[in-house]
């Protein structure tokens, strides 16, 4: 906001009077008044969603809850014609709405809020590098939604303000947003019971519960990270973290924070916490933070030390100057001894959690899983697959199963018999030890 | 179509085994709420007889109590052999959902006189028996008071009502604990720095302290009942009232208490005396309270104890559809004056007397186009909310929400009362309330809040809470007062954070306001209900059921919101105990037959709905394992867990009765 001292000085006298009364640029509105507003339009949105209808089968639960949902949708169409119907004077609104477009003139400027001067004025920068204005701010644009740096649109002639540009958070990060929540959830996690309570305490009840941390006196941890060999499910709890959480779920790759132009990579990291912070509570999950968080070495070309600035960046974001409000943080890689140090200290990232191959009773459980929905029969005996000394992650038993899945079609076959399962983990192991002596997993 | 739905031409002679059993049982009993009245009483009792021939007696008896048919709930309870397992299993979930059979007086489960020990034993083994002071629920540390002296103006205080704040806050908080901080502690010396009706208040509160053991009550109260003070002897009487609701006892102090002071020449005891006779007694359709029929009726009575005796025989009587009552209330209303806020409470006593009657309703209100006008409509919608309520019949809401456009408030709370209690019409029903709000007139804004506090009691959830929040702001002081009290019956015994953080930075932001203060603090008490051991919400039973008595709390309890700027802020202050009979516990414990706890272990984690869903699936997702007993939160599931013990029933809530196994058969296998 530096810039607008030469942007004062072509004032219209009213202006200039109204500029010494007032040397404190006004904010458009308090801090306080403006998390009530955003908070409240992240939750509309949640409301508005239509319940689910389960079980998802086809049945006639599904059918008459379906129905039921119907009729209310309908019922919704006709309260609001009737609401319509009742409201005075429609007509009127489409003239006022009429002559607002006209007094927005067309084609419109766009420019940028510098400054709010007062309620009615307000300087404005137009494009790269052109001048600076001060203009008045037209009586039907919404105070409200005003901000410093905000996307403006302005009158082509008088260059007055006439409208706001809702959106300018960078579309990237806008795409990170996890709309559809994903459909695992817990149960499709197999195991990991003391992985999911740490989870939990660490990034869902300190959104859902403050209280309880209150009441203890300790501040919740920021940040979570998780670790351990490929194939062991840390995506997979991240994703029952999205699906169960009512938070809004933010998802990167490491990679994607590594971008072409020079400080395009922090910009992004700070956009994202931005957004994350206006919609908080929100979780931030980084999967593969090893892209971008290795330690710091002397950096021999311009693309690595962009990399590191984008890892300083993320760590002045996890525990720098600003204050972090209701927005944790997930990490996940497979390689948390390369990692900076800096990046997973306490207080940055204050939970380390491992996934730890399988054991005989967890895989167990992983078998159950992705077998519930299979028809099996009755000779199977998983028993036989899972208590062998195989070193199997959760991903290999689901290729396992998959695999018995795909024999069992191929021979129209339409139940899994013991012969599938056995020949698909001999595929499945002797492509893992295949792959190992080409150095796939070294 | 599934495999299920092909079974159900089969159901009368179906036997199947009893995992079988289960998955038919839970698909079904959640297909019959969708369909429409008429078919849903034939199927259902096909239904019953099929768990009754399954002998899975507890899923019959969830099946009667919906249908609401005393000879089906007669039956199973006879049909559990005395002194069982699932005799005890099936008196405390009749003793849960407020049900005597006629005859088996003498069951203690059932009558409700183990309420109070075993939720005190709760409080034990949670650790939270300390008394908690009205400061502590405030936390008077954390709020942040802006005032900068010479800036801004100093926050009004009104001594008198922040006392009176106070009793409220410790009698809700430490509700069936026995001792708290101030009523019991300091006693007279702090009940005496009340005045009027404020005593009335403090004194009653003391009734909450001892909720469920009257007799512990009567030996507190004796001494206030004689007192010269008619503002403490009403207080006292009602009080016996509050501390005996729930709980029917042949001996119990407080009816003959009752009945020697109803005639007592003062308004304010009279009124007192058949409130708490209405709390006490609510929902028992005891014949030896008809004295209240002849009350309605006299001439000579004052228009406040008439409005208080209709919903105290409203109560008592709540969903018998009497006509002899129900005309005999109905001739009163139309006496009376139609403008006063007392003649509203008239007719939500008719209300409660069609409470879950749905069609039967629709005689009387035919007759309400006879009425003179602001209460004709008023009275109309309000019987018909009372006896759909919690049915989330369509077509009623459709009507209903046709009300709403045409400008009448009441409709709102209609269409939450009857979308309550089933899942996916409450979630749908919150639409239509967004809707409301988008095209809301100032007059209706009440009617909102209370409506989306109704449609979420027991469930602060992130999606109504920013709406109250907006209207807890409001320039209105009506609206402020309608959203905070909805927030607090929405959060009620919940412990809730993010509400209770809201309404603590209510009472600063409305600190130049007493009244709004007060009812911010009401409400901030009210969400630390029984330290958060017990709810308002009548859904229970794993969604299976919907408790009649907190239906009539919460109906009562929004109508008092709605009028309170003229009765609640006034002269009626301890209308707000209206609420009692909504109280339930919200801890899962576990006892053997005889009554002695058992810690076992339970998995407590997030409801799945597994109707319909093939093979064994998961109940609970997300799930902690702990010992019993535990807090249950408004969608979550208990699933029991335990090897050593076996259970009657796998619907839990409230007490679950325990057994040791039968035979040792499973483990010496495992030993072999």
């Amino acid at each position: 906001m530096g810039n607008q001292a030469g942007g004062n000085m072509g004032l219209p006298g009213q202006g200039r009077r109204q500029m010494n009364d007032k040397n404190d640029p006004t904010q458009p509105k308090k801090p306080t008044e403006k998390k009530v507003w955003k908070y409240e339009k992240s939750s509309q949105r949640r409301t508005n969603k239509l319940p689910d209808a389960t079980p998802t089968t086809r049945c006639r639960l599904r059918e008459l809850r379906l129905e039921r949902i119907k009729d209310h949708l309908l019922m919704e169409e006709e309260f609001i014609h009737a609401l319509e119907a009742h409201k005075p004077n429609t007509d009127d609104k489409q003239k006022e709405r009429k002559m607002v477009d006209e007094m927005r003139g067309s084609p419109m400027n766009i420019g940028t809020l510098e400054e709010m001067v007062d309620e009615d004025h307000a300087v404005v920068s137009s494009g790269e590098g052109g001048p600076d204005y001060y203009v008045s701010i037209m009586s039907f644009v919404d105070r409200d939604n005003l901000d410093i740096g905000s996307n403006i649109l302005l009158h082509h002639r008088v260059h007055a303000v006439v409208g706001i540009l809702s959106d300018d958070i960078d579309p990237l990060v806008n795409v990170m947003k996890v709309e559809k929540a994903p459909t695992e959830s817990y149960a499709d996690v197999g195991g990991l019971e003391k992985q999911i309570q740490e989870i939990k305490e660490a990034v869902e009840l300190p959104l859902t519960h403050p209280e309880l941390y209150e009441d203890i006196g300790i501040k919740p941890p920021k940040g979570v990270i998780l670790y351990g060999e490929p194939g062991t499910g840390k995506t997979l709890l991240a994703k029952a973290v999205a699906h169960e959480t009512s938070a809004t779920f933010l998802r990167v790759v490491g990679s994607e924070l590594i971008q072409k132009y020079l400080g395009e990579g922090p910009k992004l990291v700070r956009e994202l916490f931005k957004s994350a912070n206006e919609m908080a509570p929100s979780i931030v999950f980084i999967d593969e933070i090893d892209a971008i968080g290795t330690k710091r070495y002397d950096a021999h070309s311009g693309g690595e030390k962009e990399i590191q600035r984008t890892m300083l960046e993320l760590l002045n974001q996890l525990d720098g100057f600003d204050p972090r409000g209701d927005v944790k943080v997930l990490m996940a890689t497979n390689r948390i001894e390369t990692l900076d140090p800096a990046l997973i200290r306490p207080g940055r990232i204050d939970r380390k959690i491992e996934f730890p191959l399988p054991d005989a009773t967890t895989k167990k459980r992983i078998f159950e899983i992705h077998t519930k929905r299979m028809t099996l029969d009755p000779d199977v005996k998983l028993e036989e697959i899972y208590m062998s000394k195989d070193q199997l992650s959760g991903a290999d038993i689901k290729a396992i199963c998959t695999e018995a899945g795909l024999l069992a079609l191929r021979k129209r076959r339409m139940s899994v018999c013991h012969a599938d399962f056995m020949k698909g983990k001999e595929k499945i192991l002797y492509k893992k030890k295949e792959g190992n002596t080409d150095g796939l997993y070294l | 179509m599934t495999d299920l739905d092909e079974l159900e031409d089969k159901l009368p002679t179906l036997t199947p085994d009893s995992a079988e059993f289960r998955r038919i049982y839970h698909y079904f009993s959640e297909l019959y709420r969708y369909l429409p009245e008429d078919e849903q009483h034939e199927k259902y009792r096909i239904l019953y007889d099929l768990a009754k021939r399954c002998n899975n007696l507890p899923y019959a008896l969830f099946i009667a109590i919906r249908v609401n048919d005393p000879v089906m709930i007669k039956e199973i309870y006879e049909l559990a052999p005395e002194g069982s397992a699932t005799r005890a299993q099936i008196s405390y979930i009749l003793g849960n959902t407020g049900i005597v059979i006629e005859g088996y007086e003498s069951d203690e489960i059932m009558t409700g006189m183990r309420k109070f020990q075993i939720h005190k034993d709760n409080g034990e083994r949670l650790d939270i028996t300390e008394p908690k002071s009205p400061g502590d629920v405030y936390k008077s540390h954390l709020v942040e008071t802006k005032t900068v002296a010479g800036l801004d103006p100093m926050p009004r205080v009104d001594s008198a009502l922040e006392n009176l704040a106070n009793s409220f806050v410790s009698g809700i908080v430490n509700a069936g604990f026995l001792t708290d901080t101030l009523l019991t502690k300091e006693s007279e010396h702090w009940i005496f720095r009340h005045k009027e009706a404020g005593i009335t208040c403090a004194i009653a509160s003391i009734g909450l302290l001892n909720i469920w053991n009257p007799h512990n009550a009567a030996t507190t109260m004796t001494s206030y009942v004689q007192s010269n003070s008619d503002w403490a002897a009403a207080g006292a009487l009602l009080g016996l009232g509050i501390s005996t609701c729930g709980v029917q006892d042949e001996f119990d102090p407080t009816l003959a208490l009752i009945q020697e002071h109803v005639n007592a020449p003062e308004k304010i005891k009279r009124c007192c005396t058949i409130l708490g006779a209405g709390i006490a007694y609510c929902h028992t359709n005891r014949a030896d309270l008809d004295w209240l029929t002849g009350l309605l009726v006299e001439e000579e009575e004052l228009l406040d104890v008439v409005a208080c005796t209709a919903l105290a025989s409203g109560m008592v009587n709540a969903g018998t559809a009497d006509p002899t009552i129900s005309e005999a209330m109905f001739m009163s209303l139309a006496e009376r004056d139609a403008n006063s806020p007392l003649s509203k409470l008239i007719a939500v006593g008719i209300g409660l007397l069609f409470l879950g009657r749905k069609a039967e309703c629709q005689t009387i209100v035919e007759t309400t186009s006879i009425l003179p006008d602001p209460i004709k409509d008023f009275a109309a919608i309000i019987i018909q909310s009372c006896a759909y309520a919690g049915t989330g019949d369509v077509l009623v809401i459709q009507k209903f929400l046709g009300e709403v456009a045409e400008g009448k408030g009441i409709a709102a709370l209609g269409v939450a009362l009857v979308a309550m209690g089933e899942k996916l019409g409450s979630e749908m029903a919150l639409r239509h309330f967004e809707r409301m709000i988008q095209f809301s007139t100032p007059e209706i804004k009440p009617y909102i809040a209370v409506g989306l506090g109704l449609l979420s009691v027991g469930n602060p959830t992130f999606g109504v809470l920013p709406f109250l929040s907006k209207m807890t702001h409001d320039a209105n002081p009506k609206v402020c007062v309608a959203a905070m009290l909805s927030l607090g019956m929405m959060a009620a015994g919940t412990n809730n954070g993010a509400t209770a953080k809201l309404l603590r930075e209510l009472t600063v932001f409305h600190q130049q306001n007493p009244q709004l203060t007060f009812v911010a603090r009401l409400a901030l008490g009210m969400v630390h209900l029984g330290k958060g051991s017990l709810t308002l919400n009548p859904v229970c039973y794993d969604g299976k059921l919907i408790r009649l008595s907190s239906m009539v709390g919460l109906i009562l309890f929004s109508n008092v919101i709605l009028t309170s700027d003229e009765l609640l802020l006034k002269d009626y202050p301890f209308l707000f105990f209206l609420f009692t009979p909504a109280i339930h516990p919200r801890v899962v414990t576990t006892v053997t037959p005889d009554g002695t706890f058992v810690p076992v272990s339970l998995r407590l984690g997030q409801a799945v709905d597994f109707a319909g869903l093939p093979g064994n699936p998961n109940v609970v997702t997300g799930f902690q394992t702990m010992k019993s007993p535990c807090v249950l939160q408004a969608g979550q599931r208990v699933q029991f867990v335990d090897t050593d013990h076996t259970v009657v029933t796998d619907i839990v809530d409230d007490v679950m009765v325990v057994d040791e196994p039968k035979s040792s058969e499973s483990t010496t296998m495992l030993l072999d």
